[in-house]
């Protein structure tokens, strides 16, 4: 073989090895163009996902705005007795200074269960006989310190003397359970 | 030095023959194919590169997007959550309604000639936004009911399921009683 016919064949190589090359990097860039429009539409994806995640943030805004006003109004009322014992002190204190004559006061705590925010109840059983205005403003000043508190029962009948009333009650005062961080967020 | 280079090479026979014509388009082909596959690799080096540098900027706004997502679902369970507790706690004060005022409606709606001989609200323990009431009456009669009902529904409450029985001088009422909001 002529050393021309070499060089033939050698500069024949180098010309499909610089094809090859050049088949290499256009491919190279192919998979990159698609990578690139993969990516793109993924990207498009999550952004209309985003959207929606943010028209439905709004709606479950408004919608429970109301609510989580109310919320956030009464929330300190109910924090005020962190456990009942300062349940107990706050209607002795109000048993206290209402100046009624108390014939029988009995505390005792259950636990609530599935309830989302009351976790225990302080449930007091009160028996007070005095003059009706005084009770009943007594009764009014009760509801109004501890504005949280149920009246479950009530019970009036007469006294013993004159204008004197005999008055069983039966009053539940919360003791709300921690929110969970989210909740303590919003 | 023609004569100096004269002696030391002499002239020689070619060792090959020529190149065949067609082969003469290998070098044509060459250098023509050199020239293109530079072009060519510089185009698709730069397509890539253009390609890479868009998917690394649509990959930042994915991330982006996730991101904000995933703020969003976190807000959106703690709105949840204050919403749950919110239902409950309205719930209970739905049940909490201070029950003076009926007390103080009912006393002040005794007539001259009558006078409360018990008077009971008792929340029903399912439902205890729903208040029982009974209340014995001694003297008066229906004109009574009728009076401190009246008292009872200026406080926006309702009454269902009444009853009323009549004694010798007495009577005594039972009726549950519902706050109403639309009011």
């Amino acid at each position: 073989m002529s050393n021309h016919k070499i060089a033939c064949i050698l500069i024949s190589a180098i010309v499909i090895l610089m094809g090859y090359g050049v088949t290499k990097v256009r491919n190279k860039a192919v998979i990159a163009h698609q990578a690139s429009d993969t990516a793109r539409a993924q990207a498009e994806s999550t952004e209309q996902q985003k959207q929606i995640a943010e028209i439905k943030l709004k709606s479950i805004d408004s919608k429970t705005a109301e609510l989580r006003k109310v919320y956030k109004e009464w929330l300190p009322y109910f924090e005020e007795f962190g456990d009942t014992g300062d349940g107990e002190q706050r209607i002795a204190e109000v048993v206290r200074k209402g100046d009624v004559f108390l014939l029988s006061q009995k505390f005792k705590s259950e636990r609530v269960d599935g309830d989302e925010i009351v976790s225990r109840l302080l449930i007091a059983e009160l028996v007070v006989e005095d003059e009706y205005t005084k009770v009943m403003n007594w009764l009014g000043k009760l509801e109004e310190s501890i504005p949280s508190c149920r009246i479950a029962k009530c019970s009036i009948t007469r006294g013993d003397r004159g204008n004197d009333i005999h008055m069983e009650l039966r009053l539940e005062v919360p003791v709300i359970s921690k929110p969970s961080g989210l909740a303590a967020n919003q | 030095m023609e004569f100096i280079i004269h002696d030391l090479k002499n002239n020689r026979q070619n060792t090959t023959g020529g190149l065949p014509g067609i082969l003469k388009i290998v070098p044509i082909a060459f250098y023509l194919g050199t020239i293109f596959s530079v072009l060519l690799s510089l185009y698709f080096y730069f397509s890539y590169k253009a390609y890479k540098s868009s998917e690394q900027s649509m990959n930042q706004r994915l991330a982006a997007a996730q991101a904000e997502i995933s703020r969003i679902t976190v807000q959106e369970a703690g709105i949840v959550d204050t919403a749950e507790r919110a239902g409950s706690l309205a719930e209970w004060l739905e049940g909490a309604r201070p029950i003076q005022p009926v007390t103080v409606a009912v006393a002040r709606s005794m007539e001259k000639e009558s006078t409360i001989a018990e008077l009971s609200l008792n929340r029903n323990p399912e439902i205890p936004a729903h208040t029982f009431m009974e209340l014995k009456i001694n003297g008066g009669g229906s004109q009574q009911i009728e009076t401190t009902l009246e008292a009872i529904y200026a406080l926006n409450y309702q009454t269902y399921s009444a009853q009323q029985v009549k004694g010798k001088n007495a009577i005594d009422f039972q009726a549950t009683l519902i706050y109403n909001d639309s009011k």
